[in-house]
């Protein structure tokens, strides 16, 4: 080739590649309209707007920032009561919700068979059309509605949807404990509610099985009050105990943690009480309160300490010190709840609270407080539990299910897999899901009709987890919507109005922030701040704030046991028995990164390495290395777990703080179908948990379940960094301004005085360092 | 002179990791995906780390918050042959992108591994893409990432300074970590100021720092919590 060819052709081939890189993707190179709305921020330009996390029931006030019309940060609104500025990963990953790449974004319509999760797009108009036709030759009693928010706004609307068509009251889905927690509260405490427990005025906070820093009920408002108990009052540091089968989060930062044998939390607080009883410290009154209550005798010391398997003494000087300390509370549920024997041991838990005289106490426990918006929008008809839903699913109640609507929830994934409700979800003739993503309930739906995420709409929310004084949270859209979706509370009334007479007569509203005006209206002089102001006026002060707050303190009393006796009953400690067959014991729990399943489809999250195992991007087994050594399990290897109910198969952690005969799986992984982050991930430790429900409760006994364990070969993890289980490397943090060891692992102590008392100006302290040359 | 540092109290850090996803999603840091992770290939600009000590049932965790410590005297640099990580006046241990060509000498000279090296261009199937802070450059594959104390937040807030008129105030930057955090276990400030609440804390007694007899130099101060955990009083042993 001549030299003049050679620069033609690349000339050439420059320009054609050139032009190419000039033509990429549109949306890439468009400029900014020259023209904005009054008001509106430039391009580039940065707002904050305030909003609410909807990711779990806490309810935290959040500020999203925005840049293009795009939310691009989720901030904690540091003036909301409830987290105070702080904002959990879970809260964050909403923009990972809100831009997923797998949402559901017009409705659709079954095409293929069911279960195969095969549909097509349709309209609003086509699906309401189906949904109402459907609903209209529906004999009301084979009609069934399960739904989130159980206590909210949405919740009270589909009630009294529920009720207008004479259909059976609706089932929430929510954490599987909390209607036991819920019972217990009630029977010990007298209140309807869960109660707060003022954790961050307390000296001495004893938790029996509520992994309150995890998830819970409100983990960055607990975190925040663990911090204050610990450093907010210069001198007075707290102590706080953690009664837990399991190390979860938040036994891993109790000052002390108690192994308690699973199932005999209950024996624990009993025993507590008997020493409590007998030492004298405690007035008169209230202990004949607890009398009462409780009117067996407590358990002897030594029976007791063997029962829960925690040492006599340990446990006497526990008492004393709960008995010493000025303010104390006792917060109880989580796994303690998920027994069969569930509701005696929250309700002994509890019941420490009346014997110490906590109630109402500053650092003791309050009752729930509320703004009762949704008063006389809910009927007085208690809700339908899960466990009954299931059984009129399975064909065992008065009628057949002919139609099922499922809101905002996917009961097939977070509700134990034995109550079939993926086998008998198919047969009901036709199934409504209203959701933002496929979830393994869309896949047995006919009809899916798209929810817009908590960034997109307007909302007004009661957190469930109260924290003692009254929230409703109010939020407008942050964004513009992605697609075609709207507000559960809206499609309700879009439905109700289709209806026609006599349903849509009550529900006069035209959608759903009609409807909060109108309830604020009526309220309005009872809510706080609202003085001489107007409905829509309030509404958008409240949204500016983030919510409606109630005066802090809290201050509700809670009114004390009601008159009733709870006594210990036989299956107690049958959890813990020793079982040839299924020798461990199975102890589902709720991790940060996945919550009760929403967070696995959040790339963030399925990166984020579980704080205690380090697991990114999976589930896993955590068990004992004494039981990893007597099973001949490595770290990593597959294994296969079965219990009577179901089987799965699940990589093996080896964590040094399980209790030997335990063993503990997240849950929230194993979905079928939730998008490409998170269908087929993982293991669901609810495929393997047993029918069997709480005692005196239509609750699932979700932490009763017992398994074995088979080796089936090597297999490996991804972890973050290393684990130190060496003892040479797990003495303390190597520290100090300027130490004079040069060992690797000098131990804390004290900065020199001269350091002390000026700034620490670390350029001019001179440092044993080695020297060394420095390039440049 | 500036020097900013950090200070993180241990006593009331829970490890919620909270703080690792503000951390990604201030940053843009990019997820790798499972099997890049099993390679040690994610990029976390902070991690938790937990240590456990003792056997069953005597035994207690403890959680380190380890990032970038911004080492005065920081191993890192001087082994850069393109200078891409030095020191900034104002104390950061700065990273510049465009001159990393991917030697990867810098990670592997840093006792903290706080580095992180991208193997792959990030990967944000849209909409996914909306997300992304428009404040901080997406990083190619081939170079290195690391914490940078959120420098984009420092300017922001020295810039606003400057527009009105004034000196930044003590407390108005708060990198992406300590905002979210719901202890609010992290402090970020000027440690050369001695009315900072940063100084402050750092003159506690019990303040220390990670590695620092390496001569490292570090602007992060860890305060050191109770003696958490079993108390080993014992009372486990019958």
């Amino acid at each position: 080739m001549r030299r003049r060819d050679f620069l033609k052709a690349t000339t050439l081939a420059t320009g054609v590649s050139l032009l190419e890189a000039c033509s990429g993707p549109e949306g890439q190179y468009l400029v900014q309209p020259a023209r904005r709305k009054p008001g509106s921020p430039l391009p580039g330009e940065s707002t904050w707007v305030p909003g609410m996390c909807q990711q779990c029931s806490a309810g935290c006030g959040i500020q999203v920032r925005i840049v293009d019309g795009n939310a691009r940060k989720i901030e904690g609104n540091p003036n909301h009561p409830v987290n105070l500025g702080g904002v959990c990963a879970l809260g964050q990953s909403a923009l990972q919700e809100l831009y997923n790449p797998d949402r559901i974004l017009v409705p659709q319509r079954r095409v293929g068979d069911k279960g195969t999760g095969t549909f097509e797009d349709t309209t609003w108009e086509d699906g309401l059309t189906a949904a109402v036709e459907t609903i209209a030759r529906t004999s009301p009693d084979r009609i069934a509605i399960i739904g989130a928010d159980r206590s909210g706004l949405t919740g009270a609307l589909w009630r009294r949807f529920s009720e207008a068509l004479g259909a059976p009251a609706p089932a929430f889905v929510e954490a599987l404990e909390l209607e036991v927690e819920r019972r217990a509260a009630q029977i010990v405490l007298g209140v309807t509610d869960i109660p707060y427990f003022d954790v961050s005025h307390s000296d001495y906070v004893l938790s029996i099985g509520s992994a309150f820093l995890d998830r819970w009920r409100s983990p960055v408002h607990y975190t925040r009050a663990l911090a204050e108990m610990r450093r907010g009052r210069p001198g007075r540091r707290g102590r706080f105990v953690q009664a837990e089968a399991r190390m979860s989060l938040t036994a891993a930062n109790a000052d002390e943690w108690l192994a308690v044998r699973p199932g005999a939390e209950g024996i624990l607080a009993r025993t507590l009480a008997g020493i409590l009883l007998s030492s004298g410290k405690i007035e008169n009154d209230n202990a004949a309160r607890y009398r009462k209550l409780f009117p067996e005798d407590p358990p002897r010391l030594e029976e007791g300490a063997a029962l829960c398997a925690i040492p006599a003494k340990k446990i006497e000087r526990i008492a004393a010190e709960l008995a010493a300390a000025e303010n104390k509370v006792v917060v109880a549920g989580g796994s303690a709840a998920g027994h069969q024997d569930g509701l005696f041991n929250v309700a002994a838990s509890l019941g420490l609270n009346v014997l110490l005289g906590t109630l109402g106490k500053p650092g003791g426990v309050f009752a729930p407080a509320s703004f009762g918006l949704e008063d006389g929008i809910a009927p007085k008809t208690e809700p339908t539990s899960m466990a009954e839903l299931a059984t009129r699913l399975r064909g065992e109640g008065p009628a057949p299910v002919d139609l099922l609507i499922v809101a905002d929830a996917d009961p097939v994934h977070t509700l134990p897999a034995s109550w079939q409700l993926h086998a008998t979800m198919a047969n009901v003739g036709m199934v409504i899901v209203l959701s933002s993503f496929r979830t393994d309930t869309t896949l047995l739906a006919d009809l899916v009709l798209p929810l817009n995420t908590q960034l997109e709409r307007f909302d007004a929310v009661a957190p469930a987890a109260s924290i003692g004084v009254p929230v409703v949270n109010f939020s407008e859209p942050s964004v513009e919507p992605l697609g075609d979706a709207r507000h559960p509370a809206d499609v309700v009334l879009a439905m109700a109005a289709a209806l026609g007479e006599p349903i849509a007569s009550q529900f006069p509203w035209a959608s759903f922030p009609r409807f909060v005006e109108a309830r604020i209206e009526e309220q309005l002089e009872q809510l706080p701040g609202s003085q001489g102001m107007t409905a829509s006026a309030f509404i958008r002060l409240a949204v500016e704030r983030g919510g409606i707050f109630g005066e802090e303190p809290p201050s509700l009393v809670p009114p004390g046991p009601l008159d009733s006796t709870i006594l210990t009953s036989e299956v107690t400690n049958t959890d813990a028995r020793e079982d040839g067959e299924y020798p461990f014991l199975l102890l589902p729990f709720e991790s940060i990164k996945t919550g009760d399943g929403r967070g696995a489809n959040r790339p963030w999250l399925q990166e984020l390495p579980d704080p205690m195992s380090t697991i990114m991007w999976n589930s896993w087994l955590e068990l004992s290395p004494v039981d990893a050594a007597n099973l001949g399990i490595q770290d990593g290897d597959r294994l296969s777990v079965q219990s009577s109910a179901g089987s799965l198969e699940i990589q093996a952690v080896i964590d040094p703080a399980v209790r030997p005969g335990v063993v503990g799986m997240p849950l929230g992984h194993g979905h079928q179908d939730y998008g490409r982050y998170a269908s087929g991930r993982g293991a669901n430790p609810l495929d393997l948990v047993e029918q069997t429900q709480v005692i005196r409760t239509a609750a699932p006994a979700w932490a009763a379940t017992r398994v074995r364990i088979k080796r089936l070969r090597s297999g490996a993890l991804s972890r973050f960094g290393r684990s130190y289980t060496n003892e040479e490397e797990t003495e303390d943090i190597p520290v100090g301004w300027a130490p004079q060891e040069t060992s690797r692992y000098a131990s804390a102590r004290p900065l020199p005085p001269d350091l002390t008392q000026g700034t620490p100006d670390p350029g001019t302290t001179e440092l044993p360092v080695v020297k060394r040359r420095r390039l440049g | 002179m500036t020097r900013w540092g950090m200070v993180i109290d241990t006593d009331i850090c829970t490890g919620c990791e909270g703080c690792v996803v503000a951390c990604h999603a201030e940053n843009n840091i990019q997820t790798v995906g499972e099997e890049e992770a099993a390679k040690g290939r994610a990029m976390h600009w902070l991690r938790i780390e937990r240590h456990y000590e003792g056997t069953f049932p005597d035994i207690k965790v403890r959680f380190v918050p380890v990032l970038c410590q911004h080492c005065g005297d920081a191993p890192c640099e001087p082994v850069c042959p393109t200078y891409a990580t030095y020191r900034t006046p104002d104390g950061l241990n700065a990273m510049v992108y465009n001159r990393c060509i991917g030697t990867r000498y810098c990670a592997n000279n840093c006792p903290y591994t706080v580095r992180f090296f991208n193997w792959h261009a990030g990967d944000w199937p849209a909409p996914l893409d909306r997300q992304l802070n428009p404040d901080v450059s997406q990083r190619p594959a081939g170079v290195m990432e690391k914490c940078t104390f959120c420098v984009q937040r420092i300017h922001d807030a020295q810039d606003t300074a400057k527009d009105e008129g004034r000196e930044v105030a003590d407390g108005e930057i708060q990198p992406a970590c300590a905002q979210s955090c719901p202890a609010q276990a992290i402090t970020f400030g000027d440690l050369n100021d001695p009315d900072s609440r940063v100084a402050q804390l750092a003159r506690s007694d019990r303040a220390t720092r990670i590695l620092n007899d390496l001569g490292t130099d570090p602007s992060v101060v860890y305060l050191q919590g109770e003696n958490r955990g079993n108390q080993g009083n014992g009372e486990n042993t019958p």
